[in-house]
Order: structure tokens, then sequence, then C-alpha cells
């Protein structure tokens, strides 16, 4: 399926993505903010290869599946571990848990992103991309 | 039932299930009292229970614990207890940690912060 992945440079901080998730979910679960005015970053949970969530989780409601960390709200029990282990801040935990599902395969956040700064990609088509952009910016310097 | 006070972390997954555990939270500090109890509830706790703290047993009268919260080394704001932040420790395989003295907010502050410089970094190159 992918995963999402995030080019910085090209975030105008508008939050569409933040609304349309939280739209979808009722609480979002990305969040946008500039620091100063030299960036704008969403922040989103990077379904982690070796995901400390699901390393602390231990009725199984996390799990590794596939590439993708998955949620089985069934099985919580609200003990708020893996919300103190995500690196990212990308869970929130009050009367339930709100951590990124990737909307089931078609994030909304991605959808919607009208600089594509997000995109739903394999890992090795973004490195892949991103040298060959690095590769253009080395080529354009050498001509001049 | 009966819980263990060397082993149970503060996390408060039981006081989601019964009515007679309850929490508050003053100054740093994370009180969990355990009031006596309804028994039918026991076996449901001592499942959900991620530090194996609870057993069956009766405790006649109401016990409290206090624990120390951890204060993120950034805003200063408690997040989590300190046996939390332990137990988690523990069970993550990376050695370095560092994020856990962190609270969530910074921490997304801190990816914003590195996402920003990586900007800086190109456009100065371009
Ligand atoms: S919730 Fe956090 S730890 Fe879990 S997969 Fe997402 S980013 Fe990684
Ligand atoms: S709060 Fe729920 S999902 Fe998170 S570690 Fe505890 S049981 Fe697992
Ligand atoms: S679930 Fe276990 S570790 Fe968590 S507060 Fe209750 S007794 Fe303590």
């Amino acid at each position: 399926m992918g995963k999402i992945y995030l080019d910085p440079e090209r975030c105008i901080g508008c939050r569409s993505c933040e609304v349309a998730c939280e739209r979808e979910h009722g609480h979002p679960r990305i969040s946008v903010d500039k620091v100063k005015d030299l960036a704008a970053v969403p922040v989103y949970c990077h379904q982690c290869d070796t995901a400390p969530c699901a390393a602390v989780c231990y009725t199984g409601s996390l799990r590794l599946d596939g590439d993708m960390v998955v949620f089985d709200p069934d099985l919580c029990t609200l003990c708020g571990l893996c919300f103190v282990a995500c690196p990212f801040g990308a869970i929130e935990l009050d009367s339930v848990i709100h951590r990124c599902d990737l909307c089931g395969g078609t994030p909304v956040c991605v959808m919607t992103c009208p600089t594509e700064a997000l995109q739903l990609e394999d890992i090795d088509a973004i490195t892949g991309s991103t040298r060959s952009r690095a590769a253009g910016v080395l080529a354009a310097r050498v001509r001049v | 039932m009966k819980v263990d006070e060397r082993r149970c972390i503060g996390c408060r997954a039981c006081s989601a299930i019964s009515r007679s555990i309850s929490i508050s939270e003053d100054a740093g500090i994370r009180s969990i009292t355990f009031h006596s109890h309804d028994e039918s509830l026991t076996e449901r706790l001592i499942e959900a229970c991620p530090a194996g703290a609870i057993s069956s047993g009766i405790t006649a009268e109401s016990i409290t614990l206090t624990f120390r919260m951890k204060r993120c080394s950034v805003c200063g704001e408690p997040f989590a207890t300190e046996r939390e932040i332990e137990h988690v420790a523990s069970l993550i395989p990376e050695t370095h940690k560092n994020w856990l003295d962190l609270c969530p907010e910074c921490r997304r502050a801190e990816q914003r912060r590195s996402h920003a410089w990586h900007c800086i970094r190109i456009r100065g190159r371009v």
C-alpha cells in the first residue's frame, strides 16, 4: 500500500490535510504548524517499520501488519502506553485512541493536499525521486 | 482484587473498567485510589493491567498509590508517570530513546524544527 511521505519544501501551511482528516474521523490525526516564518510542517504517523507504539501494546490492539500498524479498538484498554511511546507524538488519547489508519488505503490528507507535499508512496519510489531531483539541481548548477 | 504497589505503573487502564478506581492529578503527582470492590470485575482487571499488578484477593480498605509525573524536558509539563516511562523504555528496542524526555506536543515541535532546518539548508543551496 505504501506510506505517507512529506516533501517539506512544498508545504504552504494551508491546513487542508488537517481539516480533511478531521472531517473524515471527527478528530484530526495530522497537525500542521509553522516554525517561525520559515516553514510549515505537517506532523503525522509514519507507520514505523519497528513501531514503538506496537512494541509497547500488550493487548495486540496495535500491531504490525505488512507495512502498516493496524489498530483494533475492541482490544484497547486505554492504558496510554502507545501515547507515551510514539516518537512523533502522533497518538492522542482521550476517551479513545486517535491514530492514523491511512483511511483504509486512500488517505484524505494526501488526496486533499494542493501542492502534493504529502504523497502516498513506496519508499523506493520516494528515494528515487528525491535522488533525481537532487541530480537535477546539481546539473543546473554545473551548466551555469 | 489486590494491587501490588511495587508493580503498578499508574497507567489508569483499570480505572476505565471499574468505577471503584479513581484518579486524581495535582502538582506533578498522580494518585490512584482503589476502593473496596465489586469482585466480579477482577478477571477483567487482571487481564487489562499491563504491569501484572492486579491479582485476586480481597482488600477490605481502600488504598491510594501515588506516582511522580515525568515533566517534559522542554516545556516542563507533566505528561506521564515516571514508572510509565520506565516501563515503555524497557519495551522499546532502540538504544536512543531521547524522545521519551519530551511530551508529545514537544515531540511534534521537534519534528517541525528538524524539517524546517532541512528546508532552509536546501534554499541556501539553490
Ligand atoms: S503511532 Fe507513532 S510509533 Fe506508532 S507507527 Fe505511528 S509514528 Fe510510529
Ligand atoms: S492504549 Fe490501547 S492501543 Fe495503546 S498500548 Fe494501551 S492497549 Fe495498546
Ligand atoms: S492497570 Fe495496573 S499498572 Fe495500570 S494503574 Fe491499574 S493497577 Fe496500575
